[in-house]
């Protein structure tokens, strides 16, 4: 018996070292590969690149989740803009965001962009940008800070030391935290080498939307139904203050534009609860940052400029690149 | 429980230590914690069909003290009584719905419209395993093979054994029970032979058929969109599906058996290196295939009383296996296929032609004839599958006239690389292995050290990688 349960426990140790070492190596050689959707390293690394670049001149700057990411292009609205926004964050990547960037430089105006969704859904604090290390471990400590300070639920439990040793783990790339994704991110293709040649090209925007236009109703209307009622993240409105506190003190001038929808969903939600306490979320805003210039010209604009419910297409990007344009000189 | 997830993980090792550390003073201790580690394994997935369970197994029980009695007539009613009691079970739970529904729709033909009432219950898992230990149990003693047993919780082990309890193999009571009975010794051997068997098991499952089973879901849940090629491949993918996921779990639960001292019958034997489809049913589902040789085709008469009563028991065996593993058309449609495809094998009177060797006993490849015949078989049993693993029959064969339309459509797409091609990565490696193995099922024998080594390290890894995906195994629906 104990000789059976040497060899056991040998053989199960030499698998779990072999294992996780594999993990390890791939992690170290190929990043890309095991960090997640190679696209998404590839964004994130070139948006770290942009941040530590050399620019000489002061900066306008947006800041947002994939909707402004997408959909403000650089080099139609022209000013010296620069686009950090980022697939799939929140204001707490946009604070980290551009208190890094202000570390080497200076901004003039900052445009922030989020949709609804990343105002509200708790889940979006269960970080996929963790393992890209774009917040720093600081910032990922002042997260769970304020989660505990709320009371925050995330994927419908309240994050405990698990969650926190996880994040931790994740953030610091150890292996055991990548073994069950090691053979889908084997699987994954290389990055699009379409979306690094804009995003160098174009000063961080990237959109490769085929759509001509986009009837369909999701993101949005998914959430009015799902939640009924708005509720603002006490953690997000705590960054977005954190942004304007930031700013002010480095005499940014501050936007906070509403990024677009398309009138399907528009014209489905116009009337919803739901809808009426985006629209006070956004008076408050004002009330509470007097300073803060809020845009919401266009709350929705026709399909034919959408690739998805929320996510403009090549001719919406041209039509709201150019709005931007003519009103940052009213800004 | 599933022994692919990792409360499986926990739960074994401290069974195990349990059993040989802490309950090794009697055999009737140690009886006692296997069955409690049984119903906690069973209980795991539902604690009200666990009351089924221990209520099927105690009427069996007292059943088989009937069955027993010297007095003939007494003996025959408790025999009845105890297969109506198990295929009682099997008939409420499930194919209640089946019956009713094809007795509705059989008036409906009629311009009668009925109302039956539906019953709207889960299938207790392994309800069909473990019923056929019972009537296995009754059968014996009505036969004289084994007298009843007396202690309870032996019989109770043969019945609800972990291992085999929700998937088989469908063991015998002649078998199992004397080893329960028997007092048991760890031998070192055994166990490490238990624990390739389930590496080897967990391989097939996680490795190859849940990789697989992302091409065939695909395929088949879209088949209208699919070309032929693709359909083809899914198809295959499905044969290879099945058969890891199925003998995945079987060389688990012998694996697992091995472990506390217990060698379960052997379920598969390289059923695709099949010369004929005959020799496929002696190595495929074996414990099914021969429970039903011995409990019901040798009763009617097998192939005693003449060729067509030969072929009638044929059929009746086939299409009730089909039907064994459900309630829906598809499954003795499946059944049918192999009799039609069993058929001119018994009339020629070739169907014990490949009854003791094995493709290319010689060792290294297969001759051309061999290839032809094994390709042949895999191909017709490959065409019953779909009939298997289609919604309905008319799913079925829709899939058929995909592909048909789609190939004479488009035969260029011969030429491209289809869909779900990956598929072969995985089945390849399986037919290695296999290929290599083909000799004996319960012993991987290797040339030497290094290459046994590195094969189960191999193993190891993979089965690291590719662990953690909730996904249960196809044979629990049964």
């Amino acid at each position: 018996m104990r000789k059976f349960l040497l060899k056991f426990l040998l053989y199960t140790f030499i698998i779990a070292i072999l294992g996780y070492g594999i993990i390890y190596v791939s992690l170290v050689i190929q990043p890309e590969k095991m960090l997640g959707s190679s696209n998404e390293y590839a964004l994130w690394k070139y948006k770290k690149k942009m941040i530590n670049m050399p620019f000489y001149h002061k900066k306008n700057v947006i800041i947002g989740d994939s909707r402004s990411m997408t959909g403000i292009n650089p080099l139609i609205t022209g000013h010296n803009l620069i686009n950090l926004s980022l697939t799939g964050t929140t204001a707490f990547e946009g604070y980290s965001t551009l208190k890094q960037f202000l570390v080497h430089h200076q901004i003039d105006t900052l445009i922030v962009s989020y949709g609804i969704f990343h105002y509200i859904e708790s889940d979006v604090l269960d970080k996929w940008t963790l393992p890209f290390t774009l917040p720093s471990i600081e910032d990922v400590n002042m997260l769970e800070k304020l989660e505990r300070q709320y009371g925050i639920t995330i994927n419908n439990e309240k994050p405990g030391y698990w969650l926190y040793l996880k994040r931790k783990a994740t953030y610091f790339h150890v292996p055991l935290l990548f073994r069950s994704t090691f053979i889908e991110n084997i699987k994954q293709g290389s990055f699009s080498t379409t979306v690094m040649y804009q995003l160098q090209g174009m000063a961080g925007f990237s959109n490769v939307s085929t759509e001509d236009s986009c009837n369909v109703t999701d993101t949005e209307v998914e959430m009015e139904q799902k939640y009924k009622k708005l509720i603002i993240n006490p953690v997000i409105a705590s960054y977005i203050d954190s942004i304007y506190t930031l700013s002010a003190k480095k005499g940014i001038k501050v936007i906070f534009l509403i990024p677009p929808i398309n009138k399907a969903s528009y014209t489905v939600l116009q009337h919803t609860l739901f809808f009426r306490q985006y629209l006070s979320f956004k008076e408050n805003l004002k009330t509470s940052y007097p300073e803060m210039i809020i845009d919401n010209k266009y709350m929705y604009l026709p399909n034919h400029y959408f690739h998805d419910s929320s996510h403009l297409n090549q001719r919406g990007v041209i039509f709201f690149s150019n709005y931007i344009r003519e009103e940052m000189k009213n800004y | 429980m599933l022994f692919n997830s990792y409360s499986f993980l926990i739960f074994l090792p401290v069974v195990f230590c349990l059993y040989w550390f802490v309950f090794n003073r009697s055999l009737q201790w140690q009886n006692i914690l296997v069955l409690a580690a049984s119903y906690v394994f069973y209980g795991w997935w539902s604690e009200k069909f666990l009351i089924l369970l221990i209520t099927s197994t105690l009427l069996d029980y007292f059943y088989g003290f009937g069955v027993g009695s010297p007095n003939k007539r007494k003996s025959k009613l408790f025999l009845w009584l105890g297969v109506l009691n198990n295929l009682g079970i099997l008939g409420v739970f499930k194919y209640y719905n089946f019956f009713a529904l094809q007795f509705q729709q059989a008036f409906e033909v009629a311009g009668i419209h009925t109302n039956p009432v539906f019953l709207h219950i889960a299938l207790p898992i392994g309800l069909s395993f473990y019923t056929f230990h019972g009537m296995s149990y009754v059968f014996d003693i009505y036969r004289g093979v084994r007298k009843p047993v007396t202690n309870f919780v032996d019989y109770a082990v043969f019945v609800s054994f972990f291992p085999l309890l929700v998937a088989g193999p469908i063991e015998r009571a002649n078998h199992l029970l004397p080893q329960v009975q028997s007092k048991r010794i760890f031998n070192y051997a055994q166990a490490v032979a238990g624990c390739r068997l389930i590496l080897w098991g967990l391989f097939k499952k996680v490795v190859i058929a849940d990789s697989l089973a992302g091409i065939v879901d695909r395929v088949f849940n879209d088949y209208q969109h699919h070309n032929a090629f693709s359909l083809i491949i899914g198809a295959v993918a499905f044969s290879f599906q099945i058969y890891g996921d199925f003998s995945g779990y079987s060389d688990i639960a012998m694996g697992t058996a091995k472990l506390f001292g217990f060698e379960l019958l052997s379920n598969f034997r390289f059923p695709y290196f099949s010369r004929d489809v005959a020799e496929f049913w002696r190595r495929w589902h074996i414990s099914l295939s021969s429970w039903f040789k011995d409990y019901l085709y040798i009763p009617l008469g097998g192939s005693r009383k003449g060729r067509i009563r030969a072929v009638v028991n044929t059929f009746i065996i086939f299409l009730v296996s089909g039907f064994w593993h459900g309630a829906n058309w598809t499954f003795i449609t499946w059944g049918f296929l192999h009799a039609c495809g069993f058929l001119p094998l018994l009339l020629l009177k070739r169907n014990r032609k490949n009854l003791s060797t094995v493709v290319a006993p010689a060792g290294g490849l297969p001759n051309v004839k061999e290839v032809l015949q094994m390709v042949s078989t895999f191909l017709l049993i490959t065409l019953a599958w779909i009939f298997f693993r289609a919604e309905s029959l008319s799913a079925a064969w829709g899939y058929l006239k995909q592909i048909v339309h789609s190939a004479i459509q488009s035969p260029i797409q011969f030429l491209r690389i289809p869909l779900g091609l990956s598929a072969f990565f995985y089945i390849i490696i399986l037919i290695i292995i296999d290929w290599n193995f083909r000799f004996n099922e319960r012993d991987l024998r290797f040339r030497n050290s290094f290459y046994k080594n590195t094969f189960y390290i191999f193993l190891g890894l993979s089965i690291f990688f590719f662990f953690g995906k909730r996904s249960s195994f196809i044979y629990f629906q049964f």
